[in-house]
């Protein structure tokens, strides 16, 4: 018996490796079909939800039609054909094209209108609704003073979508995610929408035919979308997997066509390959010390200057990255930009002067720790330095930060390493003193400089002036590029240098590796292109 | 019989009770929620909604009432709330498969293998056999999983591209996984058995059914195995429960969609109907399993009896 | 009748100078005392025992003869060994000589106490719930299947509010609170199996109490399956260690254990492998010596291989 069980499960064995051989990559050689990743799973594809994130949008790219889409930097009509502004009153008017969900329905202005009452809706939850406050009545809506009737979006006929501003936002177009939703559809799915691939509808360039949770999805042309004759691709195949081995394995057998990677090895690696194209993009993304205000030690500015003083960029970078990162002694990278012009062009780094005028940051501390009525020998000071993340790079990460604030401070820097809900219910209940994390900036430039807004306070640095709500708020409406600079440059300032909320460590860069046969790849890291002009080159 | 695993399916509901409890107010007591697991902080009354939505408002042992009304007034464990939408039901019953199929074959494999490797290297005691044996078992659990996963597949998609590196759905799928998962079964089988073995060939029922001249290979399968296999299949038990929960690594490194990452996701989510269904899962699995185990000791050795009480 | 006086005087004893000829001429052992000459005869066992010893030598002196501190950063990244750096260095330029043998304090501490520990506490936990039968059993079994169905990790993170220092102490807590359940479990299987066994009846029947049937007979026959499960725990918990860490329960940097070095060198596998090498090896030998000095042992303690 035993012995026949096994020679049967040899046998399955033997099979199912033969079978395996077979076809192993066999189909996408010269076809259209693109293969990709991401690496986590999409909580949901329903954009308005709070739980929609990077994965999630990425799939929507394809798989819906915004009003706009960003290509190449710059903002172009998708969804809708053309539009007005009107400064007297404030007013949006999107006229739309002839575009159509997958299952051969008209898409309507009501879909977008439908989507923009959800996102409003205080049932609904989108994560960062403050940013459709400049929408008429939608911060009343969301605090459940008022129905979503009223908010200031209406759709006159089916072609026509009219959005009303209470204040002037000239980034409206950029922050505001304009995505149609089918009311009849989503109601029908209940809780469900977005969760599975028949419980979502897909109106852009590619329908999303199977989502394997965890595993993959599969997306195929949408013959019905407006702009179909100028779609190449056939076939998008995204792998979910966030394995960095299976990942390089993966671009030396075929198996994906393109992969982002801050890894020296890879890079180098991949370098020799002449199929592949490397290309290295700054993002918008800055990782960062944010410094408890509330604290003891850390309500006195001077001690707070005194860290970020003494802080190592370089070495950081050098040895964590090899050079793959870019040091960072401000708030925004050079990916920043307002209507093409980077903002790193226009503004100096604040902290740079700062850390030249400053002699010697021990000393710096040490007045601090004076003026608090603490023991001012910086020996005996110990501070707790939390992160949300225990993989062997976040403990190098925490091994060089010991040794710079030890080295140059004299202080002993106590790792608090956990996972990442323990760590930000912490930093949000302020149970912390200084924690590490990393933020992305968005398309707009005002999206990192609105966390340290006291309004929203999404930083939980603790400390928030009003001075700097009134330079941002003044920044945010305003029209004038120049000027808006010259605010965000003060407004910056203050965060990194005057108030020193957070310790700037460094931009994020990353290596997109890209299989040299496929073209049309839009590097632009604000992109929400899809892969709608991807091809194949045979 | 019939009384025995009644009693013990009794049993099980007890124990499946009880467990549900305890993780239910463990669960409230790690610090965090849903909500406050997400980077964005939403607004007040956005919150107050989402909490009252999944009943997070109110106190934990109403929650808990709540929970119990739900599963048998209509059979539900609730919705997830880190992916809204999905039913934990739903998710359990879909993906359990998948985590199955591999998780059952590599333990069956690692069990068959393990016990046939182990009964040789018992017989061949410290000669080459044995040696080489026992260096594959001890290979088998001291190299970290990742590190086998990674060569094997570096060697059988890059080097000598027979397989798919990573995916679901079809067998081929299914190879590199399957493998990976029973090396270390297939260690922990080979040494028990090897030791167990070893305990009984010196048996004087051995010399017995030698002197009576019986075949070697009946002397295997009628006394050997019989008295040998006991410790093999008390560990078989939980074995197979785990995979349904323990090959988080496997599945991410081959993209499978199996149930290992929920039961640890849903746990740094704060995701708690996912984490109290995933529980009640391995529960029922792990009781269920060392049940029919327990049914096997007798089949097997019928000296042991199921009557509980002396 | 004339009167014999024998006096002693005439009486020679012949022959029997030694009053011990009739004691048994091999010298009395106790059944531990044997198992060890026994082992001592084992060369394997003792070739394992080596290793291990010098094992346990180069972690506690290892650190010091590298010339390295363990901690300490350096311009010579991810070098490969060599005569200046023995075992290379990590990516941040760290002795991987060091390193590896600081690693092996936690390791083998974890690994060892941790699995001796579950494995004691197993043992006694299954022979009583074995021995006494009945409901006691009854409800000593589900006290098993709860705590093992429990999940693990919220009690882990429970575990790392409650004891504030992640100090050894409490990894070895997290994880010695359901470690000993399989083999309580095992160890049950074993006694019930053999407390039908002819020779336990036998003793029964001679009226042997049931602390020496237990210390006798039930132990020294379960041992085999004893020293496999501990044999086996010692990389299981090297690896658990390094789980630990991923929920914040490891052991803090820049300290490390060879389970997180491994863990570290994962993302370089294909190109540093020596950085993966080198802690995995350790792993395998201590595993590797163990498992010999347990074959040796087991032998050793084989009631039914006593000669």
């Amino acid at each position: 018996m035993k012995k026949r069980l096994s020679a049967l499960l040899c046998a399955a064995l033997a099979v199912s490796t033969i079978v395996g051989a077979m076809p192993a990559m066999a189909e996408s050689s010269s076809e259209q079909v693109l293969n990709v990743y991401k690496n986590n799973e999409p909580a949901t594809l329903d954009r308005v939800a709070s739980t929609i994130d990077e994965a999630g949008k990425f799939i929507l790219y394809d798989a819906s039609e915004p009003l706009f889409r960003i290509v190449d930097g710059q903002t172009v009509e998708a969804g809708c054909e053309s539009y007005t502004y009107d400064e007297e009153t404030m007013t949006y008017t999107f006229t739309l094209r002839d575009n159509q969900w997958e299952d051969g329905v008209a898409v309507t202005a009501a879909d977008y209108l439908y989507s923009f009452q959800r996102m409003v809706d205080p049932n609904t939850a989108y994560g960062y609704v403050s940013d459709l406050y400049c929408i008429e009545n939608a911060e009343a809506i969301n605090a459940g003073e008022m129905d979503v009737s009223e908010l200031g979006v209406t759709a006159p006929d089916d072609k026509t979508l009219v959005v009303k501003l209470n204040e002037v936002t000239p980034a409206f177009l950029q922050v505001v995610p304009m995505y149609p939703q089918r009311q009849d559809f989503v109601e029908s799915c209940g809780d469900g929408y977005g969760t599975d691939a028949d419980k979502f509808l897909s109106c852009g360039p590619f329908k999303v035919t199977t989502w394997e949770h965890n595993s993959y999805i599969d997306m195929v042309k949408n013959e019905n979308y407006w702009d179909a004759e100028n779609v190449q691709l056939e076939e998008v195949h995204v792998a979910l997997t966030n394995d960095s081995n299976t990942l390089y394995t993966s671009m030396l057998n075929g198996t994906l066509d393109h992969m982002q990677t801050s890894k020296t090895e890879y890079v180098e690696e991949f370098e020799g390959n002449d199929d592949l194209v490397i290309t290295e993009t700054v993002t918008p993304t800055l990782a960062f010390i944010v410094f408890n205000c509330e604290d003891e030690v850390m309500s006195n500015v001077k001690v707070r200057q005194a860290f970020s003083a003494a802080m190592n960029r370089e070495l950081f970078t050098e040895v964590l990255y090899s050079g793959l990162a870019v040091p960072a002694y401000g708030l925004l990278s050079s990916a920043n930009n307002i209507n093409g012009v980077s903002f790193r062009d226009e503004v100096e780094e604040p902290l740079t002067a700062f850390i030249e005028a400053l002699e010697d940051p021990k000393a710096l501390l040490i007045e601090g720790l004076t003026e608090l009525g603490m023991d001012p020998d910086p020996a005996n000071l110990e501070v707790t330095l939390s992160m949300g993340s225990t993989t062997a790079a976040s403990e190098n990460q925490m091994a060089v930060f010991q040794q710079c604030f030890q080295e140059t401070l004299g202080v002993t820097v106590v790792p608090d390493q956990t996972e990442w809900a323990t760590f930000w219910t912490d930093c949000k209940a302020g149970d912390f003193q200084m924690g590490y994390l990393a933020w992305s900036g968005e398309v707009d430039i005002s999206f990192l400089f609105n966390l340290f807004l006291s309004d929203s306070a999404q930083m939980p640095c603790f400390y928030y002036t009003e001075e700097y709500d009134e330079i941002v708020n003044q920044a945010n409406s305003c029209t004038d590029d120049a000027e808006r600079f010259a605010l965000y440059a003060e407004a910056e300032k203050m965060v990194i240098v005057d108030n020193c909320q957070i310790l700037p460590v460094y931009y994020n860069v990353t290596n997109d590796v890209l299989r040299s046969k496929v073209k049309g790849w839009d590097y632009n890291v604000f992109s929400t292109a899809g892969h709608k002009n991807v091809y194949i080159e045979e | 019989m019939v009384k025995y695993v009644a009693k013990r399916v009794a049993y099980m509901f007890f124990v499946l009770f009880v467990v549900t409890t305890i993780t239910f107010f463990l669960m409230h007591n790690i610090p965090g929620d849903p909500l406050t697991a997400l980077v964005q902080k939403l607004p007040e009354q956005t919150k107050a909604n989402y909490y009252a939505k999944y009943g997070l408002d109110k106190p934990v042992y109403e929650q808990f009432l709540l929970f119990l009304k739900g599963i048998f007034t209509e059979g539900s464990l609730g919705e997830s709330i880190r992916y809204p939408g999905r039913m934990v039901l739903d998710v359990i019953k879909k993906y359990a498969a998948c985590s199955g199929q591999i998780g059952v074959a590599a333990v069956a494999i690692g069990f068959v293998l393990g016990t046939m490797f182990g009964v040789i290297s018992a017989l061949k005691k410290n000669k080459l056999p044995d040696k080489i044996l026992s260096l594959i078992a001890i290979l088998g659990v001291s190299l970290p999983v990742f590190v086998v996963a990674s060569v094997l597949q570096y060697i059988f998609t890059l080097k000598i591209p027979i397989l798919p590196t990573m995916g679901w759905g079809e067998p081929k799928h299914m190879v590199l996984p399957i493998i990976c998962m029973s090396l270390s079964p297939l260690a922990t089988y080979t040494r028990y058995m090897r030791s167990s073995v070893l305990d009984v060939v010196n048996q004087d029922y051995i010399t017995m059914a030698e002197a009576k001249g019986m075949s070697f290979g009946m002397i295997v399968r009628r006394h050997i195995l019989r008295n040998s296999i006991l410790p093999s299949l008390t560990i078989l038990g939980p074995n197979i429960a785990d995979v349904f929960t323990g090959s988080f690594i496997i599945e991410s490194i081959f993209s499978i969609p199996g149930l290992g990452s929920y039961y640890i996701t849903s746990v740094t989510d704060r995701d708690f109907p996912m984490i109290i269904g995933s529980t009640m899962f391995y529960t029922g699995i792990y009781i269920l399993s060392l049940l029919i185990v327990d049914i096997l000791y007798v089949i097997i050795d019928p000296r042991i009896r199921l009557s509980e009480t002396k | 009748m004339e009167e014999k006086n024998l006096s002693e005087d005439l009486f020679v004893i012949e022959g029997c100078d030694n009053a011990d000829s009739e004691k048994i001429a091999r010298p009395q052992t106790t059944y531990w005392k044997d198992a060890w000459r026994r082992l001592k005869q084992n060369h394997l066992a003792m070739i394992a025992l080596v290793i291990l010893l010098l094992i346990v030598f180069f972690t506690i002196f290892g650190p010091a003869i590298s010339g390295y501190s363990y901690d300490k950063m350096s311009a010579d990244m991810n070098q490969g060994p060599s005569a200046k750096h023995w075992f290379g260095t990590d990516s941040l330029g760290r002795d991987l000589f060091a390193r590896v043998w600081v690693g092996g304090r936690v390791s083998i501490i974890i690994g060892v106490v941790g699995a001796v520990i579950t494995t004691v506490v197993g043992s006694i936990y299954g022979s009583i719930s074995a021995f006494a039968g009945g409901r006691v059993d009854s409800i000593m079994m589900r006290i098993v299947e709860i705590i093992s169905s429990i999940p693990y990790l919220i009690v882990v993170i429970l575990l790392s509010l409650m004891l504030d220092d992640s100090g050894i102490g409490s990894i070895l807590l997290a994880l010695c609170l359901v470690g000993w359940c399989p083999t309580a479990r095992l160890v049950r299987g074993q006694i019930l199996q053999l407390s039908t066994a002819e020779y336990v009846t036998a003793a029964k029947t001679l009226g042997v109490s049931n602390w020496k049937i237990i210390t006798r007979h039930m132990i020294p026959n379960t041992m085999s399956v004893i020293i496999v499960n501990l044999t086996f725990r010692i990389p299981g918990y090297i690896f658990s260690e390094s789980f630990l860490s991923y929920v914040g329960l490891g052991i803090k940097t820049p300290n490390t254990s060879w389970g997180m070095l491994a863990a570290s060198a994962q993302s370089n596998m294909f190109f540093y492998p020596y950085q993966l090498l080198f802690p995995a090896l350790m792993i395998g030998l201590t595993m590797l010596s163990f498992t010999l000095f347990g074959d040796g042992l087991r032998d050793a303690l084989d009631p039914k291989l006593r000669r």
